[in-house]
């Protein structure tokens, strides 16, 4: 648990942080994405309080280290003025990761006081988020759909090995507290697929997009796990 | 459903691509990797094609067979794919894949390996390091594969059925062929990844999203699929 609270308050932060990056290349929506990061915020100081009343100690360090690889990219993208790859980024893959976990995670919180209320809210949040940037990139990206598929290859290359990777990195620590680890790689998997769609893209396309990097993931998780 | 043998005869069924469009190569692939992927595709076409006419005669189509008779007709050897780092993985799958009824048959052989089949084919055709006479046969074998999956959905639902009572059954039977797959992945890079730009991880995305395209055709639940297919690579 401790991990998984370390990620899901230090992620938040990061979250806010890679929002107000975006904020700062787009001013015609800068009021709103800063509005975003202030919502993410509050998400890791209510996940925080719910760690503090359930004696959790989050692990800083676990979350550093995988927060790391995400902070890279964020700021390389940031660096490039990259604003479309910072929405698939973060308004996709990371929020596949974040609604992937929050939702299943609402059936069992109640075992831990307070967290149902923080993690209802951040979930419907972060849903908020995916809908607004599916309607920017539907916008942005209309009847440009062969160019939709070339920002997202470019973006999946590093972000779903890095947040995939995540997911696959926190799966054992999901089953340990109740959840399970498949069902929510599973989720964010077939919820990031799914969003590519909304865009615009086909299924099998948008499938094969992801599972192309996912998959290797999920093989060398099951390597990782044989070898003990 | 009954675990014996499916009516239908070959030449009467329904396919979804002609083989008029798929003219075999007039020059066979002589290089030695290009003749090791085809060795290895024939042993998957000849067990699948057998298995078709013992136990799902439908399946066994004109496009099918006739690719058969293209691979057959090639002078690959089968002794260097038994001294490559393929052999153990390849066995393991066939092994897997030898289906001794209707149902895994349809399954296993018609859904399962024959969109793995169709992956394969979808990379190398469109490989251009691989000879032109490599990527017609893939070619002429993506066409076989799609004849013969709509052959097989369309049996799948009217003798096994659909939606939620198709998916238990699903699961079941391709668990077993599914968690093979993953000791394919070095040696496939190994052999076919630097001369022919045919990396795993591209076969599984293509597989995947034919996978799971084909189960929602059928009525499956796609996050299902895709957990049963996640759990499958996580050997869980």
């Amino acid at each position: 648990m401790a991990s998984l609270m370390g990620l899901a308050i230090f992620g938040e932060k990061v979250a806010a942080r890679t929002y107000v990056a975006m904020a700062d290349l787009r001013v015609e929506h800068g009021d709103l994405l800063r509005r975003f990061a202030s919502m993410e915020a509050r998400h890791g100081a209510s996940f925080l309080q719910v760690s503090r009343a359930n004696a959790v100690e989050p692990d800083r360090e676990f979350a550093d280290r995988e927060l790391g690889y995400l902070i890279e990219q964020v700021d390389h993208h940031a660096r490039a003025s990259d604003f479309d790859a910072l929405a698939v980024l973060q308004g996709f893959i990371v929020e596949s990761l974040a609604i992937a976990t929050y939702e299943p995670f609402l059936d069992i919180a109640d075992a831990y006081p307070g967290a149902r209320q923080a993690f209802a809210t951040a979930l419907a949040d972060e849903r908020y988020h995916v809908d607004w940037i599916t309607r920017y990139l539907r916008l942005r990206y209309f009847d440009a759909v062969d160019e939709f598929l070339g920002l997202a290859e470019h973006v999946n290359t590093r972000g779903v090995d890095c947040v995939g990777g995540t997911m696959m990195n926190i799966a054992d620590y999901l089953d340990v507290v109740g959840l399970s680890g498949v069902d929510c790689a599973a989720g964010m998997l077939d919820g990031y697929a799914g969003l590519l769609e909304n865009v615009g893209l086909d299924q099998r396309t948008a499938l094969r997009s992801v599972t192309t990097l996912f998959a290797p993931l999920m093989v060398k998780y099951r390597r990782r796990e044989r070898a003990g | 459903m009954p675990r014996s043998a499916l009516g239908g005869t070959p030449d009467a069924s329904g396919t979804a691509a002609s083989h008029e469009d798929v003219r075999p190569p007039a020059e066979p692939p002589v290089d030695e990797t290009e003749l090791l992927l085809w060795a290895l595709m024939r042993k998957f076409e000849r067990l699948a094609l057998e298995h078709y006419t013992t136990h799902a005669r439908a399946l066994a189509t004109a496009e099918k067979r006739h690719f058969v008779v293209l691979l057959d007709a090639l002078e690959t050897d089968e002794a260097p794919l038994a001294a490559s780092v393929l052999a153990a993985p390849v066995e393991e799958l066939l092994a897997r894949a030898r289906s001794t009824d209707a149902l895994s048959t349809l399954i296993v052989q018609g859904l399962v390996l024959e969109h793995l089949g169709q992956a394969i084919y979808r990379v190398a055709k469109d490989t251009e390091r691989a000879s032109p006479a490599s990527r017609a046969l893939a070619v002429a074998g993506r066409a076989a594969g799609l004849s013969v999956t709509t052959q097989a959905s369309a049996e799948i639902a009217e003798h096994v059925g659909t939606h939620e009572r198709l998916y238990p059954v699903f699961a079941e039977v391709s668990q077993e062929v599914i968690a093979a797959l993953d000791a394919l992945a070095e040696p496939v890079d190994d052999v076919f990844g630097e001369r022919f730009g045919l990396r795993f991880a591209d076969v599984l995305g293509e597989f995947a999203a034919g996978l799971i395209t084909a189960c929602t055709a059928l009525g499956m639940q796609r996050r299902k699929v895709v957990a049963h297919l996640a759990g499958a690579c996580m050997g869980l």
